[in-house]
């Protein structure tokens, strides 16, 4: 094949996606930089997406394809990876639109543009990241402009990126640091094998649909709104409807803002998106449809939704709030009286912020909040000390275990200072310890560590990696029940199956038959089982 | 900037902490400069003293919480609302992890935006 046409292109497209859609946990659980919040993989296949749909149902020359598929990424682009996407394939647009049919030569051409439209947008570029495997790439294919043949043009495309990305990690320390390559030039690269499994006619294999809801960005924070409905529309403005009312941006929005607020538009040629909050949709819509027609809405109820959120209840003596993940905890702590949840864990740290906004949610003389977390202890202290219509108090639980054991000692008679004490001297001869596997290959306190491995720590050291989860939590009893031990409890997470926890059952039974224990289903992310003696 | 724990004080200057808003910024897509939002004279002095932070504004509110206040030149054609969720994300994040400053907010404005090049 000498040449691509549009419809060849298309195809190109599709095949990325679908390869994208099939990887996209990966380029997840590669985010580390900038921030790790693992959400690469899933902004990037949003906003192909978005870029996909708009070319779906289209035919025509190369140059229309490209043009609009650029387009629909711009106007879907999420997060940062969505946005150097846009411009990546923005760049390769403006090289392909002349042109009917691309050959290898205009091909590398417009990577090259690609490349240097991607860097337009950033002062001071980090080496390392997509960028660098669009740029690097580019400037390696120039070998292979002359190549007659598209197939054997795009294997190089392939495997001159996949070196690329396989170099990030000497660019940039912080990816070196985590073992990992660069997330958004991974998920560029997977684009590329697509259109390479396109062009060899290979099949991705299955690829399960894709279950996110399509969200639109958050202009503003719902917890201060007065405002009923969260309407969003996006219209096509009509040639016809125009002639009788010119359309101009700025009366849209004084129109808009005499029933709303919150108001969002952004223009775009001949579509126009809007988000806004108003008491009155239909208004809102009515003013949209002088101007063309809607290609998408969506009316949420917003005060409806707040409203739950804050029912007011009667005034107790205490109240507890708790910081947990995992359904059955949750369970286990309402059980034990605890007021509110304060959702996190280990990898989703609580702020001062969230603390005092349950402070005010509950209506109570004295609080206790237990932290659940050494991490968080410090900010469970500063909204104390923030809050001040309320007597609050921490009790400083560094893990779960610690809680179910603090609540079990507290007496809502008591006023606040003893049950602190009360609560914290509890746990004080407590020995906690956890069951987890390994996401990376290490060496801690002589023990070699492998990625998959589960891991037994109990205070903050690891005692053993093995291979299967039975096997890590026997060591870890080992090791923390002796003669003095009276009390065992094992919490299972979310992970553990049927067959496990009998086994676990019996196996304490057996070794252990002096010791009381207890088992409870904690539903807990990460940790496969958590485990306190007393 | 203060913190104490165990061992003693830590004291952060603010133009320490602007500094790192302001770099953190710069090496954000989309953006081209961090705008100026002085007076002539100022600017001058900024010149001089080679301030790059001008444009950064950190302030502390009476309940103890920061907030961020940064004046942003960005690249044209890019979905700005997006970069500019970006840089809050970057910001809030970079402070947290280099500084252990958890801020209460990031305010962006969106002071011009151009073509680089």
């Amino acid at each position: 094949m000498k040449y691509i046409s549009g419809e060849d292109f298309k195809g190109l497209l599709e095949y990325g996606f679908l390869n994208l859609m099939k990887n996209k946990e990966i380029v997840d659980n590669l985010n580390v930089f900038p921030v790790p919040d693992g959400d690469t993989g899933t902004n990037m296949l949003l906003t192909y997406r978005s870029g996909y749909n708009a070319i779906k149902d289209l035919e025509g020359s190369i140059g229309k394809i490209s043009k609009d598929f650029s387009k629909g990424l711009l106007m879907g682009a999420r997060g940062n990876s969505g946005v150097i996407t846009s411009q990546i394939f923005r760049g390769m647009s403006s090289v392909f639109q002349e042109h009917e049919l691309v050959d290898c030569n205009i091909f590398v051409e417009a990577l090259i543009s690609a490349s240097k439209t991607a860097y337009k947008g950033v002062m001071s570029p980090v080496e390392g990241t997509i960028l660098t495997v669009i740029r690097e790439t580019s400037i390696a294919m120039k070998e292979h402009r002359e190549l007659e043949d598209f197939s054997i043009f795009i294997k190089h495309l392939v495997r001159i990126s996949k070196e690329v990305l396989d170099n990030t990690p000497n660019l940039l320390p912080i990816l070196k640091e985590a073992g990992v390559v660069d997330s958004g030039g991974y998920g560029l690269v997977v684009i590329f094998e697509g259109f390479q499994k396109f062009i060899l006619h290979e099949e991705i294999g299955e690829v399960e649909p894709l279950s996110l809801e399509e969200t639109v960005q958050d202009y503003s924070n719902p917890s201060e709104e007065e405002f009923g409905y969260c309407t969003e529309f996006i219209i096509e403005i009509d040639e016809n409807k125009i002639k009788e009312n010119t359309f101009n941006e700025d009366m849209l929005k004084q129109q808009l803002l005499k029933i709303g607020d919150s108001l969002a538009v952004v223009y775009d040629e001949n579509i126009v998106k809007v988000h806004v909050h108003t008491l009155y949709p239909g208004q809102a819509l009515n003013i949209g449809q002088k101007y063309g027609e809607f290609l998408k809405l969506k009316i949420e109820n917003m005060t409806l939704q707040h409203q739950e959120i804050i029912k007011p209840a009667t005034k107790s003596k205490y109240a507890i709030l708790s910081v947990s993940n995992g359904e059955g905890i949750k369970k286990l702590f309402y059980d034990l009286g605890v007021t509110k949840i304060i959702s996190g864990g280990q990898t989703m740290n609580s702020s001062t912020q969230d603390f005092i906004e349950k402070i005010k949610e509950v209506n109570a003389e004295n609080i206790i909040i237990l932290p659940n977390n050494s991490n968080i202890i410090m900010a469970a202290e500063q909204a104390c000390s923030l809050v001040e219509d309320k007597n609050v108090g921490v009790v400083k639980t560094k893990s779960v275990m610690q809680a179910l054991v603090a609540l079990t000692f507290f007496d809502e008679e008591a006023d606040l200072e003893t049950n602190l004490e009360e609560m914290t001297e509890a746990y004080r001869d407590l020995v906690v310890g956890e069951v987890t596997h390994a996401v990376r290959n290490t060496v801690m306190n002589d023990v070699e560590i492998k990625i998959g491995d589960y891991i037994s720590i109990t205070d903050k050291e690891v005692i053993c990696a093995d291979k299967s989860n039975l096997r890590a939590l026997e060591l870890l009893l080992a090791k923390m029940c002796n003669e003095n031990t009276e009390l065992l409890t094992v919490v299972y997470g979310k992970e553990v199956s049927e067959d496990d926890k009998r086994a676990v059952e019996e196996y304490v039974s057996s070794i252990y038959p002096d010791i009381e224990a207890e088992f409870h289903d904690g539903g807990q992310e990460v940790y496969y089982f958590y485990v306190s003696c007393e | 900037m203060e913190k104490e724990n165990n061992y003693g004080k830590v004291i952060m200057n603010d133009p320490v902490i602007k500094g790192l808003i302001s770099s953190t910024t710069r090496s954000c897509y989309g953006v081209i400069n961090i705008a100026i939002k002085r007076p002539l004279l100022d600017r001058v002095y900024d010149i001089i003293t080679q301030n790059q932070n001008s444009g950064v504004e950190l302030f502390k509110d009476e309940l103890g919480y920061y907030h961020v206040e940064i004046y942003v030149v960005l690249q044209v054609g890019l979905p700005i609302a997006n970069v500019c969720r970006e840089i809050q994300k970057r910001i809030k994040y970079d402070l947290l992890k280099y500084a252990d400053i958890n801020v209460k907010d990031v305010s962006v404005f969106v002071d011009d935006i151009r073509k680089l090049r």
